[in-house]
C-alpha cells in the first residue's frame, strides 16, 4: 500500500514540474532565429535565415523588373534595383519594425518571426 | 483502513486536483482561443502602396478575402490612371461642360471633396492633378516645372470649376483641361469600406493600413485600445508618439516619404493648389484622428497646406469632428486638447486648446 501510495505522490511531484516546466517555457522562450521572409506580390518567395552566417547575393526577377538582394554579416538589403524611384535600395538593412518595400515592384522583405507588436505597437500611421 | 492511509489519501486528492485545475483551465482557453482571437492578417499592393489588413476571430479570413476583393476594386475604379478606371474616363472627357456619369462610389467621394473644399476654402482640392503630372509625382519622372508653365496650369484648378448633380451622379468641367485626382481622399473612402466589411462579416476586433493610413474597428481582443505609431519624419525609423484608440481613423500627410531633390532643394508632393508649389507652411507631418477615415484623409492633406495658425483656427471650429497632431518643421508638436490624454511621447509636446477649454 505504502508503495502505491509512494508511487503516486512521484508521478503527481512529475506532472507537477512538468506542467510548471512547460509553463515557464511558454512565458519565456525566446522569440527565435533571425530569419527574413521574401515576398513578391503577398506571395512568400523565399526564406532566408540570417544566423547562418553565409554571405551570398540573388537577384529576384519579374516581367523585367529586378531587385539583387545581399545577405551578409551585417544583414540583407536591396542592394540594386531597376525600379523608378530607389527607395528600397536606399532603405538598407532590414530593421525592426521597417520591413524593406519595393512598391513598384511588390516585393516586401520583413521578419518572420518578429513579435506582432514592436514597442506594443499595432500600426504606424505617416505620410 | 489505517489512520495515516486517510491522510495519505487526502493529500492525493489535493495534488490531484492542483494537477486537474491549471490542465482544465488550458484546455477550455485553448479551445475557447482560435474561435475568439485568432489574428488573420494579408498584405496588398494597390492604390500605389502597400495595405496590411489585419482582422481577430474565426470570421476574420473570409472578412479580409471580401476586403481585398473590394479593395482591387475601388483601386481600379477610383485611380487617375488606368483602362477600367471610372475616373480616367472622366479625365479623358474634358471639354468643358461635358457630363460624365458617376457611381454610387465616385459620387459619395467627389462630394465629400466638395464640401472638403468648401469648408477649408481651397486647401483641399482634388483638381490639382494637372499639377501633380507636370511636377512628375505621378510618372516618378520628377522635374521642377517653370513658373509661366505653372502659372498657365492654375488657371484651370479649383473645385469651385466642377459641376457636380449629386441627383443625376454626374459630373463636368467648366474649363477644358481640367482633370481630377482623387488621391488625396479615396484610401480613406478604402478604409471606411473595409471596416464596414469586417462589420457586415461579424469581425468585432481589427485594424488597417493602408500605406499608412490606419483605421481601427473595435479594440484589441483584449478588450485594451489600439496603439498606432505617428512615423517621426526626422528619423523614418522612430516614432515620434503613440496614439491609444479605438473606432478611429488615424491618418498622416507629409512631405518626407514622396519627394524629388533638384539642386540641393527638395520638392515634396503635398502641392498647394493656390500657387502650385509643394506647400511650405511650416508643418512637416499632420495627422488627422477621425471617425471617417475620408475625412481624416482629406483633412491631413488640407491642414498641412494650411499651416499651424489656420490649422489650429480650423480644429477650433471642427473640434467635434476631429482631433490632430501637428509637427513642426524643427520637429516640435502640437497636440490637440482632444488626443491629450490618448497620446505618449518621449518628447516634449504642446496641447492645443480650444478657447472654450481655457
Amino acid at each position: 500500500m505504502i508503495r502505491t501510495t509512494r508511487f503516486w505522490m512521484v508521478f503527481f511531484a512529475v506532472l507537477l514540474c512538468i506542467c510548471g516546466g512547460a509553463s515557464w517555457y511558454l512565458i519565456n522562450r525566446e522569440p527565435g532565429s533571425r530569419v527574413a521572409g521574401i515576398y513578391q506580390d503577398g506571395a512568400l518567395i523565399r526564406r532566408i535565415n540570417l544566423e547562418d552566417g553565409q554571405a551570398f547575393e540573388f537577384t529576384i526577377s519579374k516581367d523585367g523588373m529586378e531587385n539583387q538582394v545581399c545577405v551578409d554579416e551585417e544583414g540583407i538589403r536591396i542592394i540594386r534595383s531597376n525600379c523608378p524611384d530607389q527607395t528600397c535600395v536606399k532603405h538598407g538593412n532590414l530593421r525592426s519594425g521597417a520591413p524593406i518595400v519595393c512598391l513598384p515592384h511588390h516585393i516586401v522583405i520583413k521578419w518572420e518571426n518578429e513579435t506582432d507588436a514592436i514597442e506594443d505597437i499595432d500600426a504606424v500611421t505617416g505620410g | 483502513m489505517y489512520k495515516g492511509e486517510e491522510k495519505v489519501k487526502k493529500v492525493l486528492l489535493m495534488l490531484l486536483l492542483i494537477c486537474v485545475i491549471p490542465i482544465g483551465y488550458n484546455v477550455v482557453y485553448a479551445l475557447k482561443q482560435p474561435v475568439t482571437n485568432e489574428k488573420h492578417s494579408s498584405e496588398i499592393f494597390a492604390m500605389d502602396t502597400i495595405m496590411t489588413l489585419t482582422a481577430y476571430g474565426n470570421r476574420a479570413d473570409r472578412a479580409i478575402e471580401l476586403a481585398k476583393e473590394e479593395v482591387k476594386r475601388l483601386d481600379k475604379l477610383l485611380s487617375s490612371e488606368g483602362e477600367s478606371s471610372l475616373i480616367a474616363l472622366i479625365n479623358s472627357n474634358n471639354n468643358s461642360n461635358k457630363s460624365s456619369e458617376l457611381n454610387r462610389d465616385a459620387a459619395v467621394i467627389i462630394k465629400k471633396a466638395l464640401s472638403v473644399y468648401d469648408e477649408t476654402r481651397g486647401a483641399f482640392d482634388i483638381t490639382v492633378y494637372p499639377l501633380m503630372l507636370e511636377w512628375g509625382f505621378i510618372s516618378r519622372e520628377y522635374k521642377v516645372p517653370s513658373k509661366d508653365r505653372i502659372d498657365e496650369l492654375l488657371k484651370i484648378i479649383g473645385s469651385d470649376k466642377i459641376i457636380f448633380d449629386n441627383e443625376k451622379k454626374t459630373v463636368a468641367f467648366k474649363e477644358e483641361g481640367m482633370a481630377i485626382d482623387l488621391g488625396g481622399i479615396a484610401k480613406g473612402y478604402t478604409s471606411n469600406s473595409v471596416i464596414e466589411i469586417f462589420k457586415k462579416a461579424g469581425v468585432t476586433s481589427g485594424i488597417i493600413s493602408l500605406g499608412g493610413n490606419v483605421q481601427t474597428l473595435g479594440t484589441r481582443p483584449d478588450g485594451s485600445l489600439w496603439r498606432v505609431g505617428i512615423q517621426n519624419p526626422l528619423d523614418l525609423y522612430g516614432n515620434l508618439g503613440v496614439v491609444t484608440t479605438s473606432e478611429k481613423a488615424l491618418i498622416t500627410s507629409g512631405g518626407y516619404q514622396r519627394y524629388f531633390e533638384k539642386d540641393g532643394v527638395v520638392y515634396h508632393h503635398i502641392l498647394n493648389p493656390k500657387t502650385g508649389m509643394p506647400a511650405n507652411e511650416g508643418l512637416i507631418s499632420v495627422t488627422i484622428v477621425a471617425d471617417d477615415g475620408m475625412l481624416a484623409d482629406a483633412l491631413s492633406t488640407s491642414l498641412f497646406v494650411m499651416g499651424e495658425e489656420a490649422a489650429l483656427d480650423y480644429w477650433k471650429n471642427h473640434n467635434d469632428e476631429f482631433d490632430a497632431v501637428l509637427v513642426r518643421d524643427d520637429g516640435s508638436i502640437i497636440v490637440t486638447a482632444g488626443l491629450k490624454d490618448n497620446f505618449e511621447s518621449e518628447h516634449d509636446f504642446e496641447v492645443a486648446y480650444h478657447d472654450k477649454d481655457n
